[in-house]
């Protein structure tokens, strides 16, 4: 071994701490990059799965595939497997009439094995006489109700979610017949799923078809065209490996910087007798290698095992609340340690080279006298400390000042770190809280645990409040609500009226047609009357700084209505909240629908065609939201009044025309949904489902829906969502610690003889902390005065990232701003007082005589 | 023969107001076999001259010849070599490296040249120094006289053409101080080895051949 790694070797052992402290640096940013990487991919690993679970494998779908088409592509050499489902049609009859339309699919075993149809009540069909329905069609049959479709009489025997590999979400699935008949939908896998996109435009131009991919899937293994949310996604993941990398090289970088400027007179004693620089950088070149040796193989490692730990725990806490999918397992990208290393690597390279050049720089006798970093200028006003700092922290403060001034370079690391600190913490936050942001967005999560819906003959109104009253009375519960959702009103309305982003999302309803122009017709259309418990609606009214009484006893027909909805607007590939009207308040006409005979139709009818007595005048308010434990089912326009206020709608509760449409007696029904926030969701389904039971006969259906179970899809994502972001969070506040703790404790370890030779002057130890109180105060202000103005800019950065694809309004993550600000100071003070605490036990002799190396 | 020589070397710190001329217009040589010794009171430039002399400090201005090489005409690695291969220097804080033991101080000129120890003349320069029983100790289990001792090693192991002394007997009590000086001397005679030694000792400087004095920067005698 050469002299010169031989002198690296045994500096690296003689100041073991600083090398330890460096060497966990390595660790930690190589398991941070490890362990963001693995999260990832187990991540994507995840969510490929619950999609497959949710919607299937497969690449690619044809409807009304014919019999040639169906053995074209079982031929096909990219194919790797065809599943027939037959579509058998499918109107609904009720004594012999037409009712209305709902596909029928006829599935072979194997396809009700590679596709999920999630069954919430019953069983499946075992034979072609019978039959699953969709639960949410809301059609009133019951298990071994018999059923009857243009296809034939089935039995039915279990009840479905929705089926989300189908068409149509609301498919009645049968099995398929022995000798079955074209069409079918052909539900497509390939030997090399990537090439899906090729795979089916050559199938388009091949036959008359029209593929449909299975972007739900796809999406997850990165497949996917243009689409806004993989937008946001990378330029959201582009920032944050942005992120991880400046706080590891920060890391990395300072540890060298620090451990050259302690072997710069090491250097100047090398260089005197003749060491060339090449030999002075391959002995810093030679650290860098032995650190990253030891650093970057066990922060692969501790990476990996962090994550796998972390995915364990929550497993346990969790596991049966992720179902049979499971949560997320550890998936290791190879590539992705691959880079981890390499990039390590590569920082500590370039993070002990940088440093190393600036000594190279430095003759051997300034290298010695270590004397450079002090500043000398002619202007000595410069240095001039402020009579209020003297008169504040008297000779000691003076002093710290003058040091600060003199001495800008050994400064400059302990603040540049801690910049760098407040800088990734704040923008780590702001990540997370847009990411969240965004994903509540889509997502919409509901506010409840457990909703009941239920219906029955008008005369059943009391009971159904009687029942709601007591499942309220649960000890469960927490909150209740409930809503009478039965009504629905017309109104009429010039298309030309409705607001611009309406109108822009819609361009069709203004665009000219073969009824000619539309500009100035007239749109009909129903505004939904939900009717909340009085004490809801109170709280409703009092979240909107609205007073009960104001409204109770208002004289005209004023209501509140919720005006706006969440929309995916292509044109901008975005999710958009979008109002309906501009206005904050209009006047509408409401009425009862109807439908009349017209030519060979029917066709609803018209304001002018409609008695007085069933119109109704009203101011309707535009609020942006409903009543909390209904937030996130909000479709279209809902106005929200009191139950005790539903009377007066009642000569414009429009329940005919739902009949005609969906073809039961609906003019007949009320409709309840009540909806409940509890401490234990499973106990109180449970508990809800016994009362339930006893109210069986009396009503039409009723539903008990846990939601935790029930949005299992929605939790899990946010909850990925979550664990992401804090872990992350965590991970970064981590680093930084270390980094801050590191810099200043070999800051404070490098003075040992300046604090010596003030001790031996008679400095006291009071005044040893007078002067670090002064220079914790400066660090921290100088850091935030920087930090905080850059950690804006970014935060303004990732917004930008998230309105590419999301409509979400700026906010800055204020939590995380005060918890910056306290941390720096609460770090920096302790750090000082352990560094400090470390050098005054010392003997002031010792300290003296001691040499820097 | 002329070995070394200096032509019109200055060297400033700082500007304008807080200008310092440390070093004005020097110019003197020396002979090969040479003992010259430097005196000058403190703060009177003698230091900074040796440590141009030596390739570790440059001149503002101005040119130093070894074996009529120009010293700063060279490359960056071409000094280092000159450093390692034609000085040998000795300062008054020993300089050593700490985490070396004697034996790998006083051989590091050799070592960095990758060059093979010559045990002959390293155990020769060990009893010299009578550092023979202390051959694996590290710097800090020595005493300063010790230490010196290594630091005078390390100067000679290369036999340079040059032996650069700044003030080798500053930093030691009278005893150890004279032994330090009979070894320099014992170098000279012994080896003929060119030495210029910094002292502001008269007793020491009247052991040399020749005394250079330096006042405020300039030669005046």
């Amino acid at each position: 071994m050469n002299v010169f790694n031989k002198v690296t070797l045994q500096a690296l052992k003689k100041n073991r701490t600083r090398t330890i402290v460096t060497v966990i640096g390595v660790i930690l940013s190589a398991s941070m990059i490890t362990a963001v990487t693995t999260l990832i991919s187990s991540m994507q690993g995840f969510l490929m799965r619950s999609a497959a679970a949710t919607f299937g494998d497969w690449a690619v779908r044809y409807e009304n595939a014919d019999d040639d088409f169906c053995a074209t592509l079982a031929n096909d050499k990219a194919v790797s497997e065809v599943l027939l489902v037959a579509d058998l049609g499918g109107y609904l009859r009720e004594e012999n009439e037409v009712i209305s339309y709902f596909p029928v699919a006829g599935y072979s075993k194997a396809a009700m094995d590679a596709l999920w149809i999630p069954l919430e009540e019953g069983r499946l069909p075992q034979n072609e006489r019978e039959i699953v329905l969709p639960i949410h069609a809301k059609l009133g049959y019951r298990i071994d109700d018999e059923i009857e479709l243009d296809s034939g009489v089935y039995t039915v025997v279990g009840l479905t979610g929705y089926v989300f590999h189908a068409t149509d979400i609301r498919t009645f699935i049968t099995v398929m017949p022995d000798t079955p008949t074209a069409p079918y939908t052909a539900y497509v896998w390939l030997n090399n799923t990537r090439k899906v996109y090729a795979f089916n435009e050559r199938m388009e131009s091949e036959a008359d078809v029209e593929g449909g991919v299975n972007s739900n899937y796809l999406r997850t293994i990165g497949l996917t065209g243009n689409e806004s949310m993989m937008a946001v996604m990378y330029s959201l993941g582009a920032i944050l490996i942005g992120l991880i990398m400046a706080g590891s090289i920060l890391l990395i970088h300072n540890a060298f910087s620090i451990s050259v400027s302690e072997r710069t007179k090491q250097f100047g004693i090398l260089s005197s007798v003749g060491a060339t620089p090449k030999q002075l950088r391959g002995s810093v070149l030679f650290e860098g290698v032995c650190i990253g040796a030891v650093g970057i193989p066990l922060g692969i490692v501790s990476g990996i095992l962090g994550i796998a730990a972390a995915l364990g725990i929550v497993d346990n806490l969790l596991g049966d609340y992720f179902g049979e999918a499971g949560f997320m397992t550890l998936q290791v990208s190879w590539w992705a340690v691959a880079a981890a290393a390499i990039i390590g690597a590569v920082t500590i390279l370039l993070s002990a080279y940088i440093p190393a050049k600036r000594v190279m720089k430095m003759s051997a006798m300034d290298c010695i006298r270590q004397t450079t970093d002090i500043k000398v200028s002619a202007r000595a006003r410069e240095f001039k400390t402020s009579k209020l700092t003297q008169k504040l922290l008297g000779f000691e403060g003076m002093l710290s000042h003058k040091n600060f001034k003199r001495n800008k370079k050994r400064y400059r690391a302990v603040v540049l770190s801690l910049f760098m600190s407040v800088v990734l913490f704040i923008a780590a936050s702001s990540f997370g809280l847009y990411l969240k942001e965004s994903a509540n967005m889509i997502i919409h999560s509901s506010n409840y645990d457990v909703g009941v819906w239920a219906y029955g003959d008008v005369e059943t109104e009391p009971l159904l409040r009687e029942m709601y009253g007591k499942l309220a009375e649960l000890p469960q519960v927490t909150r209740s609500a409930y809503a009478d959702t039965s009504g629905s009103a017309n109104f009429e309305f010039p298309v030309n009226k409705f607001g611009n982003d309406y109108l822009n999302y819609f361009p069709y309803l203004l665009s000219s047609d073969e009824y000619g122009d539309r500009e100035h017709e007239v749109l009909q259309d129903s505004v939904r009357i939900m009717a909340v418990d009085d004490d809801t609606f109170k709280e409703w009214l009092s979240d909107m700084g609205v007073s009960e009484a104001e409204y109770y006893n208002r004289t005209d027909s004023r209501y509140y209505t919720v005006g706006e909805n969440v929309w995916y607007v292509q044109k901008t590939k975005r999710y958009e909240t979008i109002r309906y009207f501009d206005e904050d308040e209009l006047d509408f006409v409401l009425y009862k629908g109807g439908l009349v005979d017209e030519g060979e139709g029917q066709r609803p009818l018209m304001q002018d065609e409609i008695d007085e007595e069933n119109k109704m005048a009203v101011t309707l308010t535009f609020v942006n939201k409903l009543p909390y434990l209904f937030e996130g089912i909000q479709n279209g326009l809902i106005i929200v009044v009191p139950h005790s206020e539903l009377g007066r709608f009642d000569n414009v509760n429009n329940m005919e025309y739902e009949h005609d449409f969906e073809g039961r007696q609906y003019a007949e029904r009320v409709y309840f949904d009540m909806m409940f926030e509890v401490d234990n969701p499973m106990e109180a389904t449970e508990a809800m489902e016994a009362i339930t039971e006893t109210y069986k006969e009396s009503f039409t259906s009723i539903r008990v829906y846990n939601v935790a179970a029930g949005e299992e899809e929605t939790r899990r994502m946010l909850m990925v969502m979550d664990l992401f972001v804090y872990g992350f969070v965590a991970l970064m506040s981590l680093i930084t610690v270390a980094n801050v703790f590191n810099t200043i404790t070999t800051n404070v370890a490098l003075r040992r003889r300046e604090f010596a030779m003030l001790k031996s002057v008679g400095l006291a130890d009071g005044g040893l902390n007078k002067m670090m109180v002064y220079e914790c105060l400066f660090f921290g202000v100088k850091s935030l005065l920087y930090g905080l103005p850059v950690s804006f800019g970014i935060t303004v950065l990732i917004y930008l990232g998230v309105t590419q694809g999301m409509d979400v309004p700026f906010v800055l993550p204020w939590g995380s701003i005060a918890v910056a600000v306290g941390g720096v100071f609460a770090i920096v003070f302790v750090t000082m007082m352990y560094a400090v605490g470390k050098v005054k036990k010392e003997n002031t002799i010792d300290a003296l005589k001691s040499e820097l190396l | 023969m002329e070995i070394l020589r200096v032509e019109n070397i200055s060297k400033t710190y700082g500007k304008d107001e807080s200008r310092v001329d440390a070093l004005d217009d020097v110019s003197f040589s020396v002979n090969m076999g040479e003992f010259v010794a430097i005196i000058g009171a403190s703060g009177s430039g003698k230091s900074t001259l040796l440590h141009i002399i030596g390739g570790v400090d440059k001149p503002t201005r101005g040119s130093v010849f070894v074996n009529e090489i120009d010293v700063y005409a060279q490359k960056p690695d071409q000094l280092a070599i000159f450093r390692r291969r034609q000085v040998g220097l000795i300062y008054q804080f020993h300089n050593l490296i700490p985490v070396l033991d004697v034996v790998e101080n006083i051989t590091l000129p050799l070592l960095m040249d990758g060059r093979k120890v010559n045990h002959e003349r390293l155990n020769e320069l060990m009893e010299l120094l009578s550092l023979n029983s202390r051959a694996n100790h590290l710097p800090n289990q020595l005493s300063g006289g010790q230490q010196q001792r290594v630091s005078i090693g390390r100067a000679l192991i290369n036999a340079p053409s040059i032996v650069l002394a700044d003030e080798p007997t500053g930093n030691l009590d009278s005893k150890n101080g004279q032994q330090i000086i009979k070894l320099i001397k014992d170098s000279n005679r012994k080896y003929g080895q060119t030495i210029v030694m910094i002292t502001h000792d008269e007793n020491i400087a009247l052991q040399a051949d020749r005394i250079i004095k330096i006042e405020d920067g300039r030669v005046v005698s």
